[in-house]
Protein backbone atom coordinates (compact mmCIF):
# COMPACT_ATOMS: atom_id res chain seq x y z
CA UNK A 1 0.00 0.00 0.00
CA UNK A 2 3.09 2.51 0.69
CA UNK A 3 3.18 3.64 -3.44
CA UNK A 4 -1.05 4.41 -2.70
CA UNK A 5 -0.85 5.98 0.49
CA UNK A 6 2.46 7.78 -0.80
CA UNK A 7 0.52 9.10 -3.36
CA UNK A 8 -2.79 9.89 -1.06
CA UNK A 9 -0.35 11.83 0.81
CA UNK A 10 1.52 13.98 -1.69
CA UNK A 11 -2.35 15.33 -3.21
CA UNK A 12 -3.46 16.06 0.60
CA UNK A 13 -6.34 18.37 0.56
CA UNK A 14 -7.13 20.78 3.00
CA UNK A 15 -10.55 21.83 3.73
CA UNK A 16 -12.77 22.85 6.28
CA UNK A 17 -15.68 20.30 5.07
CA UNK A 18 -13.18 17.60 4.27
CA UNK A 19 -11.41 16.93 7.44
CA UNK A 20 -7.66 15.22 8.11
CA UNK A 21 -7.55 12.53 10.49
CA UNK A 22 -6.27 15.03 13.33
CA UNK A 23 -8.91 17.97 12.45
CA UNK A 24 -11.51 14.99 13.14
CA UNK A 25 -10.26 14.15 16.43
CA UNK A 26 -10.25 18.07 17.44
CA UNK A 27 -13.14 18.56 15.89
CA UNK A 28 -15.39 15.86 17.41
CA UNK A 29 -12.92 16.20 20.62
CA UNK A 30 -12.23 12.57 20.27
CA UNK A 31 -9.44 10.62 22.27
CA UNK A 32 -6.20 11.30 20.03
CA UNK A 33 -5.44 7.35 21.29
CA UNK A 34 -8.34 7.02 18.84
CA UNK A 35 -6.44 8.22 15.82
CA UNK A 36 -6.07 4.96 14.37
CA UNK A 37 -9.11 3.83 14.30
CA UNK A 38 -10.35 7.14 13.40
CA UNK A 39 -8.42 6.80 10.26
CA UNK A 40 -10.36 3.53 9.55
CA UNK A 41 -14.12 5.09 9.84
CA UNK A 42 -14.14 8.94 9.15
CA UNK A 43 -10.88 8.67 6.47
CA UNK A 44 -13.02 6.11 5.11
CA UNK A 45 -16.46 7.74 4.55
CA UNK A 46 -14.34 11.34 3.58
CA UNK A 47 -13.00 9.06 0.41
CA UNK A 48 -16.49 8.15 -0.41
CA UNK A 49 -18.03 11.44 0.20
CA UNK A 50 -15.41 12.89 -2.21
CA UNK A 51 -15.53 10.32 -4.87
CA UNK A 52 -19.26 10.68 -4.79
CA UNK A 53 -18.96 15.13 -5.00
CA UNK A 54 -16.27 14.18 -7.87
CA UNK A 55 -18.08 11.59 -9.73
CA UNK A 56 -22.23 11.26 -9.29
CA UNK A 57 -22.29 15.10 -8.90
CA UNK A 58 -19.78 15.97 -11.79
CA UNK A 59 -21.52 13.48 -14.30
CA UNK B 1 -19.91 -19.91 -29.38
CA UNK B 2 -16.94 -19.11 -27.38
CA UNK B 3 -17.56 -18.61 -23.42
CA UNK B 4 -17.21 -15.51 -21.51
CA UNK B 5 -13.62 -17.38 -20.24
CA UNK B 6 -12.46 -16.82 -23.47
CA UNK B 7 -13.87 -13.67 -24.23
CA UNK B 8 -12.48 -12.44 -21.08
CA UNK B 9 -8.99 -13.67 -21.18
CA UNK B 10 -8.74 -11.72 -24.81
CA UNK B 11 -9.41 -8.43 -22.53
CA UNK B 12 -6.90 -9.53 -19.68
CA UNK B 13 -4.21 -10.35 -22.14
CA UNK B 14 -4.48 -6.90 -24.46
CA UNK B 15 -5.05 -4.51 -21.26
CA UNK B 16 -1.56 -6.88 -20.05
CA UNK B 17 -0.03 -5.94 -23.37
CA UNK B 18 0.28 -9.50 -24.48
CA UNK B 19 -0.85 -11.09 -27.62
CA UNK B 20 -4.57 -12.55 -27.22
CA UNK B 21 -5.84 -15.36 -29.12
CA UNK B 22 -7.89 -12.60 -31.34
CA UNK B 23 -9.16 -9.01 -31.46
CA UNK B 24 -11.19 -8.51 -28.82
CA UNK B 25 -14.26 -5.96 -29.98
CA UNK B 26 -15.91 -3.65 -27.53
CA UNK B 27 -18.70 -1.74 -29.90
CA UNK B 28 -20.41 0.38 -27.55
CA UNK B 29 -23.92 0.52 -27.14
CA UNK B 30 -26.29 3.37 -25.40
CA UNK B 31 -28.70 1.72 -23.30
CA UNK B 32 -30.72 4.37 -24.75
CA UNK B 33 -30.36 2.22 -28.10
CA UNK B 34 -31.13 -0.96 -26.56
CA UNK B 35 -34.44 0.59 -24.78
CA UNK B 36 -35.63 2.19 -27.77
CA UNK B 37 -35.17 -1.26 -30.11
CA UNK B 38 -37.43 -2.80 -26.84
CA UNK B 39 -39.96 -0.81 -27.89
CA UNK B 40 -39.91 1.59 -24.51
CA UNK B 41 -40.24 5.15 -23.76
CA UNK B 42 -36.98 7.06 -23.19
CA UNK B 43 -38.71 9.46 -20.81
CA UNK B 44 -40.02 6.81 -18.74
CA UNK B 45 -38.47 3.69 -18.68
CA UNK B 46 -34.62 5.54 -17.64
CA UNK B 47 -36.28 5.99 -13.78
CA UNK B 48 -35.74 2.44 -12.65
CA UNK B 49 -34.03 -0.54 -13.63
CA UNK B 50 -36.47 -3.15 -14.73
CA UNK B 51 -37.24 -2.18 -18.85
CA UNK B 52 -33.41 -1.00 -18.85
CA UNK B 53 -32.81 -5.00 -17.80
CA UNK B 54 -35.25 -6.38 -19.94
CA UNK B 55 -33.96 -4.65 -23.14
CA UNK B 56 -30.92 -5.25 -22.42
CA UNK B 57 -31.50 -8.85 -22.10
CA UNK B 58 -33.22 -8.82 -25.51
CA UNK B 59 -29.83 -7.56 -27.20
CA UNK B 60 -27.51 -9.42 -25.96
CA UNK B 61 -29.60 -12.79 -26.54
CA UNK B 62 -29.64 -11.07 -30.19
CA UNK B 63 -25.70 -10.06 -30.99
CA UNK B 64 -22.52 -12.22 -30.42
CA UNK B 65 -20.60 -9.87 -28.93
CA UNK B 66 -17.41 -9.61 -26.66
CA UNK B 67 -19.15 -7.37 -24.18
CA UNK B 68 -22.90 -6.91 -22.60
CA UNK B 69 -24.17 -3.73 -24.35
CA UNK B 70 -27.07 -1.38 -24.12
CA UNK B 71 -26.96 -1.51 -20.46
CA UNK B 72 -26.26 1.08 -17.61
CA UNK B 73 -28.71 3.92 -18.20
CA UNK B 74 -27.58 7.77 -17.59
CA UNK B 75 -29.55 7.66 -14.10
CA UNK B 76 -32.43 10.13 -14.20
CA UNK B 77 -33.64 9.51 -10.72
CA UNK B 78 -30.04 10.54 -9.42
CA UNK B 79 -29.89 14.12 -11.52
CA UNK B 80 -33.70 14.57 -10.41
CA UNK B 81 -33.58 13.80 -6.82
CA UNK B 82 -30.74 16.32 -6.84
CA UNK B 83 -32.29 18.79 -9.23
CA UNK B 84 -29.16 18.90 -11.72
CA UNK B 85 -29.35 21.84 -14.03
CA UNK B 86 -26.21 20.24 -15.64
CA UNK B 87 -27.32 17.02 -16.57
CA UNK B 88 -31.35 17.13 -17.85
CA UNK B 89 -33.41 14.69 -19.85
CA UNK B 90 -34.56 16.47 -23.02
CA UNK B 91 -38.45 16.10 -24.66
CA UNK B 92 -37.45 12.92 -26.15
CA UNK B 93 -35.91 11.32 -23.02
CA UNK B 94 -32.24 11.55 -24.00
CA UNK B 95 -29.88 12.64 -21.39
CA UNK B 96 -28.24 16.04 -22.29
CA UNK B 97 -25.32 18.58 -20.91
CA UNK B 98 -26.63 21.93 -21.46
CA UNK B 99 -23.52 24.52 -21.50
CA UNK B 100 -24.30 26.20 -18.40
CA UNK B 101 -21.67 28.42 -16.31
CA UNK B 102 -21.35 27.86 -12.53
CA UNK B 103 -19.10 29.74 -11.25
CA UNK B 104 -18.49 33.74 -12.19
CA UNK B 105 -14.49 34.91 -13.18
CA UNK B 106 -15.14 36.86 -10.02
CA UNK B 107 -14.92 33.63 -7.43
CA UNK B 108 -11.29 32.04 -8.87
CA UNK B 109 -9.58 32.59 -5.73
CA UNK B 110 -12.92 31.42 -3.74
CA UNK B 111 -11.89 27.61 -5.85
CA UNK B 112 -8.11 28.52 -5.81
CA UNK B 113 -8.27 28.73 -1.05
CA UNK B 114 -10.39 26.58 -0.67
CA UNK B 115 -12.03 24.09 -3.75
CA UNK B 116 -14.35 21.71 -1.59
CA UNK B 117 -15.70 24.69 0.29
CA UNK B 118 -16.11 26.27 -2.72
CA UNK B 119 -18.16 23.65 -4.62
CA UNK B 120 -19.94 23.14 -1.73
CA UNK B 121 -21.30 26.64 -0.80
CA UNK B 122 -21.38 28.17 -4.23
CA UNK B 123 -21.11 25.45 -6.68
CA UNK B 124 -23.36 22.68 -5.66
CA UNK B 125 -26.39 24.51 -4.88
CA UNK B 126 -26.07 26.13 -8.50
CA UNK B 127 -25.68 23.62 -10.37
CA UNK B 128 -28.53 21.09 -8.41
CA UNK B 129 -31.12 22.85 -7.04
CA UNK B 130 -32.61 20.57 -4.38
CA UNK B 131 -29.20 21.33 -2.86
CA UNK B 132 -30.31 24.84 -2.42
CA UNK B 133 -33.62 24.11 -0.59
CA UNK B 134 -33.23 24.85 3.65
CA UNK B 135 -32.59 21.88 5.70
CA UNK B 136 -33.50 19.07 5.96
CA UNK B 137 -34.55 19.19 2.57
CA UNK B 138 -31.04 19.62 1.07
CA UNK B 139 -29.57 16.65 3.14
CA UNK B 140 -32.26 14.46 2.02
CA UNK B 141 -31.75 15.55 -1.37
CA UNK B 142 -28.12 14.45 -1.41
CA UNK B 143 -28.77 10.92 0.89
CA UNK B 144 -31.47 10.64 -1.66
CA UNK B 145 -28.79 10.77 -4.24
CA UNK B 146 -25.95 8.45 -2.60
CA UNK B 147 -28.89 5.89 -1.62
CA UNK B 148 -30.17 5.60 -5.39
CA UNK B 149 -26.61 5.46 -7.01
CA UNK B 150 -25.52 2.62 -4.44
CA UNK B 151 -28.55 0.47 -4.49
CA UNK B 152 -29.89 0.61 -8.38
CA UNK B 153 -26.38 0.71 -9.11
CA UNK B 154 -25.99 -2.37 -7.47
CA UNK B 155 -28.89 -3.82 -8.62
CA UNK B 156 -27.81 -3.08 -12.23
CA UNK B 157 -24.19 -4.39 -11.35
CA UNK B 158 -25.21 -7.88 -10.11
CA UNK B 159 -28.09 -8.39 -12.29
CA UNK B 160 -24.98 -7.17 -15.56
CA UNK B 161 -22.87 -9.86 -13.98
CA UNK B 162 -25.03 -12.68 -14.37
CA UNK B 163 -26.57 -11.60 -17.77
CA UNK B 164 -22.70 -11.35 -19.21
CA UNK B 165 -22.17 -15.11 -17.44
CA UNK B 166 -25.78 -16.30 -18.99
CA UNK B 167 -24.46 -14.86 -22.55
CA UNK B 168 -21.10 -15.42 -22.66
CA UNK B 169 -19.92 -12.06 -22.63
CA UNK B 170 -16.60 -10.93 -21.04
CA UNK B 171 -16.35 -9.61 -17.23
CA UNK B 172 -12.59 -8.04 -17.60
CA UNK B 173 -13.22 -4.68 -15.74
CA UNK B 174 -12.89 -2.07 -18.54
CA UNK B 175 -14.16 0.94 -16.12
CA UNK B 176 -14.26 0.55 -12.50
CA UNK B 177 -13.59 4.56 -11.54
CA UNK B 178 -13.87 7.98 -13.03
CA UNK B 179 -11.73 11.16 -13.03
CA UNK B 180 -11.37 13.70 -15.42
CA UNK B 181 -8.44 16.07 -16.48
CA UNK B 182 -8.42 19.28 -14.44
CA UNK B 183 -8.76 21.69 -16.54
CA UNK B 184 -12.13 19.96 -17.95
CA UNK B 185 -13.06 19.30 -15.08
CA UNK B 186 -13.00 23.53 -14.32
CA UNK B 187 -14.23 24.22 -18.00
CA UNK B 188 -17.39 21.91 -17.63
CA UNK B 189 -18.39 22.22 -14.17
CA UNK B 190 -17.58 25.95 -12.88
CA UNK B 191 -17.14 28.07 -16.04
CA UNK B 192 -18.49 26.91 -18.83
CA UNK B 193 -17.24 25.66 -22.60
CA UNK B 194 -16.86 29.42 -23.53
CA UNK B 195 -15.82 30.35 -20.31
CA UNK B 196 -12.80 29.05 -19.64
CA UNK B 197 -11.35 29.34 -22.63
CA UNK B 198 -12.85 32.97 -22.58
CA UNK B 199 -10.43 32.84 -19.02
CA UNK B 200 -7.12 32.16 -20.59
CA UNK B 201 -6.89 35.63 -22.11
CA UNK B 202 -8.44 37.20 -19.47
CA UNK B 203 -6.99 35.52 -16.28
CA UNK B 204 -4.55 33.37 -17.33
CA UNK B 205 -2.53 33.15 -13.93
CA UNK B 206 -5.92 32.05 -12.24
CA UNK B 207 -6.86 29.51 -14.48
CA UNK B 208 -3.32 27.95 -14.18
CA UNK B 209 -3.65 28.68 -10.52
CA UNK B 210 -7.29 26.65 -10.89
CA UNK B 211 -6.15 23.46 -12.76
CA UNK B 212 -3.11 23.12 -10.12
CA UNK B 213 -6.17 23.23 -7.71
CA UNK B 214 -7.77 20.97 -9.13
CA UNK B 215 -4.91 18.20 -9.87
CA UNK B 216 -5.41 17.04 -6.56
CA UNK B 217 -8.81 16.32 -6.42
CA UNK B 218 -9.04 14.51 -9.54
CA UNK B 219 -6.01 12.52 -8.35
CA UNK B 220 -8.22 11.25 -4.98
CA UNK B 221 -11.15 11.38 -6.44
CA UNK B 222 -9.58 7.95 -8.37
CA UNK B 223 -7.87 7.04 -5.47
CA UNK B 224 -11.15 7.16 -3.40
CA UNK B 225 -12.78 4.89 -5.91
CA UNK B 226 -11.20 1.88 -4.23
CA UNK B 227 -12.84 2.63 -1.07
CA UNK B 228 -9.32 2.38 0.69
CA UNK B 229 -8.62 -1.32 -0.56
CA UNK B 230 -5.24 -1.81 -2.50
CA UNK B 231 -5.71 -0.81 -6.26
CA UNK B 232 -4.33 -3.45 -9.17
CA UNK B 233 -3.56 -2.21 -12.85
CA UNK B 234 -6.06 -5.16 -13.99
CA UNK B 235 -8.77 -4.83 -11.38
CA UNK B 236 -9.28 -0.66 -11.02
CA UNK B 237 -8.78 0.89 -14.12
CA UNK B 238 -9.78 5.12 -14.16
CA UNK B 239 -11.60 6.45 -16.95
CA UNK B 240 -10.38 9.82 -18.13
CA UNK B 241 -12.90 11.71 -21.09
CA UNK B 242 -10.98 14.05 -22.55
CA UNK B 243 -12.92 16.94 -23.55
CA UNK B 244 -11.93 20.19 -23.84
CA UNK B 245 -8.23 20.04 -25.46
CA UNK B 246 -8.36 19.65 -28.98
CA UNK B 247 -10.80 22.85 -29.16
CA UNK B 248 -7.39 24.87 -27.70
CA UNK B 249 -4.39 26.44 -29.94
CA UNK B 250 -1.58 24.43 -29.16
CA UNK B 251 0.43 26.30 -27.37
CA UNK B 252 -3.07 26.92 -24.80
CA UNK B 253 -2.83 23.19 -24.79
CA UNK B 254 0.93 22.95 -24.01
CA UNK B 255 0.42 25.69 -21.04
CA UNK B 256 -3.19 25.04 -19.18
CA UNK B 257 -4.50 21.86 -20.21
CA UNK B 258 -1.47 19.30 -20.56
CA UNK B 259 0.81 19.43 -17.83
CA UNK B 260 -1.82 18.88 -14.50
CA UNK B 261 -3.07 16.40 -17.00
CA UNK B 262 -0.05 14.36 -17.34
CA UNK B 263 0.51 14.74 -13.72
CA UNK B 264 -3.07 13.68 -12.78
CA UNK B 265 -2.58 10.47 -14.80
CA UNK B 266 0.94 9.99 -13.55
CA UNK B 267 -0.15 10.05 -9.98
CA UNK B 268 -2.76 7.57 -10.30
CA UNK B 269 -0.49 5.50 -12.22
CA UNK B 270 2.14 5.39 -9.22
CA UNK B 271 -0.79 4.25 -6.78
CA UNK B 272 -1.18 1.21 -9.07
CA UNK B 273 -4.70 1.84 -11.34
CA UNK B 274 -4.85 1.22 -14.58
CA UNK B 275 -5.89 4.20 -17.31
CA UNK B 276 -8.29 4.90 -19.45
CA UNK B 277 -8.60 7.26 -21.86
CA UNK B 278 -11.02 8.61 -24.30
CA UNK B 279 -9.34 10.85 -27.20
CA UNK B 280 -12.52 12.69 -28.09
CA UNK B 281 -12.65 14.24 -31.35
CA UNK B 282 -9.36 14.53 -33.37
CA UNK B 283 -5.92 14.27 -31.80
CA UNK B 284 -3.79 14.31 -34.63
CA UNK B 285 -1.73 17.55 -34.51
CA UNK B 286 -1.19 16.57 -30.22
CA UNK B 287 -0.48 13.47 -30.51
CA UNK B 288 2.83 12.84 -29.42
CA UNK B 289 1.99 13.89 -26.25
CA UNK B 290 0.32 10.57 -25.68
CA UNK B 291 4.44 9.13 -25.58
CA UNK B 292 4.51 10.90 -22.46
CA UNK B 293 2.01 9.08 -20.45
CA UNK B 294 3.15 5.81 -18.39
CA UNK B 295 2.94 2.76 -20.72
CA UNK B 296 -0.25 0.63 -21.13
CA UNK B 297 -2.34 3.89 -20.99
CA UNK B 298 -6.05 2.00 -22.82
CA UNK B 299 -6.59 4.62 -25.23
CA UNK B 300 -10.06 5.31 -27.28
CA UNK B 301 -9.86 7.09 -30.54
CA UNK B 302 -12.64 8.96 -32.06
CA UNK B 303 -10.99 10.48 -35.21
CA UNK B 304 -8.14 10.24 -36.86
CA UNK B 305 -5.46 8.37 -39.00
CA UNK B 306 -5.44 5.08 -37.91
CA UNK B 307 -1.85 4.30 -39.82
CA UNK B 308 -0.34 6.99 -37.73
CA UNK B 309 -1.83 6.74 -34.38
CA UNK B 310 -1.08 2.83 -34.81
CA UNK B 311 2.87 3.56 -35.59
CA UNK B 312 3.07 6.93 -32.87
CA UNK B 313 0.72 6.09 -30.16
CA UNK B 314 -0.13 1.79 -30.53
CA UNK B 315 3.78 0.50 -29.83
CA UNK B 316 3.51 1.82 -25.82
CA UNK B 317 -0.55 2.32 -25.82
CA UNK B 318 -3.64 -0.22 -26.15
CA UNK B 319 -5.55 1.29 -29.02
CA UNK B 320 -9.72 1.12 -29.24
CA UNK B 321 -11.81 2.68 -31.55
CA UNK B 322 -12.18 4.88 -34.68
CA UNK B 323 -14.80 2.43 -36.87
CA UNK B 324 -17.36 4.84 -38.14
CA UNK B 325 -20.32 3.68 -36.89
CA UNK B 326 -22.10 5.66 -39.32
CA UNK B 327 -21.47 3.45 -42.19
CA UNK B 328 -23.54 0.90 -40.58
CA UNK B 329 -26.72 3.00 -41.41
CA UNK B 330 -25.99 3.42 -45.18
CA UNK B 331 -23.25 0.72 -46.21
CA UNK B 332 -24.36 -2.23 -47.75
CA UNK B 333 -22.99 -5.84 -45.30
CA UNK B 334 -19.88 -6.06 -47.97
CA UNK B 335 -19.12 -2.30 -47.36
CA UNK B 336 -19.27 -2.70 -43.52
CA UNK B 337 -17.41 -5.90 -43.25
CA UNK B 338 -14.63 -4.78 -45.89
CA UNK B 339 -13.84 -1.09 -43.34
CA UNK B 340 -13.22 -3.81 -40.55
CA UNK B 341 -10.73 -5.52 -42.55
CA UNK B 342 -9.20 -2.58 -43.58
CA UNK B 343 -8.81 -1.45 -40.09
CA UNK B 344 -8.04 -4.41 -38.66
CA UNK B 345 -5.11 -5.09 -41.24
CA UNK B 346 -3.44 -1.88 -39.76
CA UNK B 347 -4.85 -2.01 -36.08
CA UNK B 348 -4.20 -5.76 -35.43
CA UNK B 349 -0.48 -6.46 -36.00
CA UNK B 350 1.12 -7.00 -32.78
CA UNK B 351 -1.66 -7.03 -30.49
CA UNK B 352 -2.68 -3.92 -28.26
CA UNK B 353 -5.68 -3.27 -30.20
CA UNK B 354 -9.39 -3.41 -29.04
CA UNK B 355 -12.11 -2.95 -31.89
CA UNK B 356 -15.04 -0.40 -31.39
CA UNK B 357 -16.54 2.21 -33.52
CA UNK B 358 -15.44 5.78 -33.57
CA UNK B 359 -18.43 6.86 -31.35
CA UNK B 360 -20.90 4.63 -29.09
CA UNK B 361 -24.72 3.77 -30.92
CA UNK B 362 -26.53 6.16 -28.90
CA UNK B 363 -30.31 5.65 -30.54
CA UNK B 364 -31.79 2.98 -32.01
CA UNK B 365 -32.32 4.21 -35.61
CA UNK B 366 -28.60 5.31 -35.64
CA UNK B 367 -28.32 2.24 -37.82
CA UNK B 368 -28.91 -0.95 -39.26
CA UNK B 369 -28.91 -3.45 -37.19
CA UNK B 370 -28.27 -6.21 -39.36
CA UNK B 371 -25.23 -4.74 -40.19
CA UNK B 372 -24.34 -4.85 -36.24
CA UNK B 373 -24.78 -8.12 -36.14
CA UNK B 374 -22.63 -8.28 -40.16
CA UNK B 375 -19.85 -6.51 -37.75
CA UNK B 376 -19.56 -8.25 -34.65
CA UNK B 377 -19.31 -11.59 -36.78
CA UNK B 378 -16.58 -9.98 -38.77
CA UNK B 379 -14.28 -8.78 -36.42
CA UNK B 380 -14.32 -12.48 -34.70
CA UNK B 381 -13.23 -14.15 -37.56
CA UNK B 382 -11.02 -11.67 -39.26
CA UNK B 383 -10.21 -10.53 -36.22
CA UNK B 384 -8.26 -14.14 -35.32
CA UNK B 385 -4.28 -13.99 -34.83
Amino acid sequence: MSAYNDIKEKNKIYSEYFLLNENVLKKYDIDPGAEEDVKESFGLVEDMLLYFTLTTLSN
Amino acid sequence: MQNSGFRSQLFTDVLAGKMPARVPESCGVNACAALELAGFDLRTAQYGYTKVLEAAEQLNAKYDTDTLIGTWPAMPYVTKAIGSRTNVMGADGFMQHPNVHIMEATEYDELIADPLKYMWDKQMPRAFTEFAEPWPNNAFALLKAMLLEKEVGMKMFMANYEMSIKYNKSTTPIITAISRAPFDYLADYFRSFTGALTDIRRYPNKVLQAVETLKPLMVRGALASTAGAEPTREGNRVFFALHMATYMRPKDFQKYWWPTFKETIWDVYNAGFGILIFAEENWMQLIDCFDELPPLCHIMFEYGDPKIIKEKVGKKHIIQGMYPVDLLKRGSKEEVTAKAKELLDVMAPGGQYIFDFDKSILRAKQVNWDNFGYLVDCVKEYGKY
